[in-house]
């Protein structure tokens, strides 16, 4: 029970790797407000889990693309259990587009969510964490595509390296207050958010070009993930873990 | 905690360096999860007394005292293990020596760091170079090629080198210690994309300024501890049973997907880089 008491909010914590966060904490004896966006149905599933394993939880939802719904977001977050100890920001969009075909918009709309959203989202909720001596956790699911290029996710690259610099941004300047901050960077994750037919294409491409000759599982992110979030982990600071099966590290 | 979440029952480890520091916080806590464990370091009273301390935990033990520089010797040492433990399943190679040395000198030359030299101002021989390049990175290649065999056969193992942040950053004086740790990094990716077929994993960690004996120096000159708190958004330095969690971390199942990585464990210093 490496998070008993803890309390996590988990953005975009309704499917893939934010509700394997999400479960994987409240088994290590975690809270957890699970937010999500829009598919109410799914936080509430995730939401029941929880509950299942004898801790609390409860979903809010909120639009992080929108920079004016984050502070009452994070009161809201803050007032269900009075606390956040960790904050995992994992809400994110990707778009596939040729770099001269992609509009601004787009763009804009993605690094709303995962630049934006996320700098605000733990400006906040780090404010709170200051005010009340927490020495809490930020861990943000950040990607390999923030260190190296996938052809067509122009924008989403770009918020990725973007962020990564942003986790050690705030590592430096949230240390002295007992606040680490780190991320965890996967490469490709068996979700459903991606879509059924990049299995048998692309996905048997990346999938060659990794070492451990598999793609990557939720599961594998979760032992990283509550790792960054429990005691044991207190020395690593402004470190971004790169969970791939070792794609990004050769040219094979 | 953190012990009880990444069991390794049943496993056999060696692990190098395991006299003090790092090397012997690592091969306690390596038993401490479950694993029976080959305890390497040169000095043989230290060897044992490791051995001893985890005899008292219930495991087993295999006291090595040896150099691993020497290709027979880890040959042996690995052999040994299998007779005696009945399998190999994780490297913990921690081993290493760090040298303070000026690459070259002239009367009233004045470099970053030379307080810690004291009087002894001599430029590095080509000895110690190899000294150091033995001890920390070719001791490496020995030990993964020894161990090698056995982990591609069962098709399943964790290499874990102990690397060090100076592998990320420039330090005056330690050009041997510093190339010698970022060339595991790069071994480390290596060997991974190689391993990886096979579901062996090689990964490294790299801490920051850690409590132990290596240090002593640095750690007990105040100003020298003042930059290097300064340089730390933490605000202290390690200590060695965190940086063994680590070690297990990566030993056990809940790393299954990381390979040719480095952990880095310093508190922030090397995210923040040179920072003004």
């Amino acid at each position: 029970m490496r998070l008993e008491n803890k309390i996590a909010l988990v953005t975009g914590g309704s499917r893939g790797i934010g509700r394997g966060i999400a479960i994987g904490f409240a088994e290590e004896g975690a809270d957890v407000i699970v937010h999500f966006k829009s598919r109410i149905d799914r936080a509430e599933e995730v939401v029941g889990t929880i509950r299942k394993t004898g801790r609390k939880a409860a979903a809010i939802q909120a639009d992080l693309g929108k920079p004016e719904s984050i502070p009452g977001f994070v009161s809201e977050a803050w007032d269900v259990f009075g606390r956040i100890d960790i904050l995992v920001n994992n809400a994110g969009i990707a778009y596939e587009i040729e770099f001269l075909k992609m509009s601004f918009e787009l763009w804009r709309e993605t690094l709303s969510l995962n630049l934006d959203g996320v700098m605000l989202t733990s400006q906040h909720v780090a404010k709170r964490m200051i005010d009340h001596s927490i020495k809490g956790r930020i861990i943000c699911v950040t990607s390999v595509n923030g260190f190296q290029v996938e052809d067509k996710f122009l924008a989403y690259n770009v918020s990725k390296g973007g962020l990564d610099m942003l986790i050690r941004s705030m590592a430096a300047e949230l240390g002295s207050y007992g606040i680490r901050v780190n991320g965890i960077a996967p490469s490709v994750v068996k979700t459903e958010i991606v879509p059924e037919e990049f299995w048998t294409t692309t996905g048997l491409l990346f999938e060659k070009k990794t070492p451990l000759g598999r793609l990557g599982e939720v599961e594998d992110c979760v032992g990283p993930a509550i790792l960054l979030a429990s005691d044991e982990s207190d020395y690593v600071n402004g470190h971004i873990i790169v969970i791939d099966g070792g794609m990004s590290i050769t040219q094979l | 905690m953190g012990v009880e979440e990444h069991r390794i029952d049943g496993k056999v480890a060696i692990v190098t360096g395991a006299s003090r520091g790092i090397g012997k916080a690592v091969a306690l806590t390596l038993a401490e999860a479950g694993a029976d464990v080959t305890v390497i370091a040169r000095t043989k009273e230290q060897v044992e007394k490791t051995a001893h301390e985890i005899h008292q935990m219930g495991r087993k033990a295999l006291a090595i005292p040896m150099d691993v520089s020497q290709e027979e010797k880890v040959q042996n040492a690995v052999k040994q293990t299998v007779s005696e433990l009945g399998r190999i399943d994780i490297l913990s190679h921690n081993a290493g020596i760090l040298m303070f040395k000026p690459v070259a000198v002239i009367p009233g030359v004045r470099f970053p760091g030379m307080e810690l030299l004291g009087d002894d101002i001599r430029a590095q021989t080509l000895e110690e170079w190899h000294r150091v390049m033995d001890v920390n990175l070719t001791s490496a290649f020995l030990l993964t090629q020894a161990v090698g065999p056995y982990l591609l056969k069962q098709k399943n193992g964790k290499v874990i080198i102990m690397s060090s942040n100076g592998a990320e950053q420039g330090q005056s004086l330690q050009t041997a210690y510093n190339t010698s740790k970022a060339g595991l990094c790069m071994y480390v990716r290596c060997l991974a994309t190689e391993w990886g077929p096979y579901n062996i994993h090689v990964n490294a960690i790299a801490p920051g300024v850690i409590n132990t004996e290596m240090v002593a120096p640095l750690i007990a000159d105040p100003a020298t501890m003042q930059t290097i708190l300064d340089a730390t958004p933490l605000g202290r330095v390690g200590n060695p049973r965190e940086v063994a969690l680590l070690v297990l971390f990566l030993a056990s199942d809940a790393s299954d997907y990381i390979t040719g990585q480095t952990i880095i464990i310093d508190g922030g210093t090397i995210g923040r880089g040179p920072g003004v």
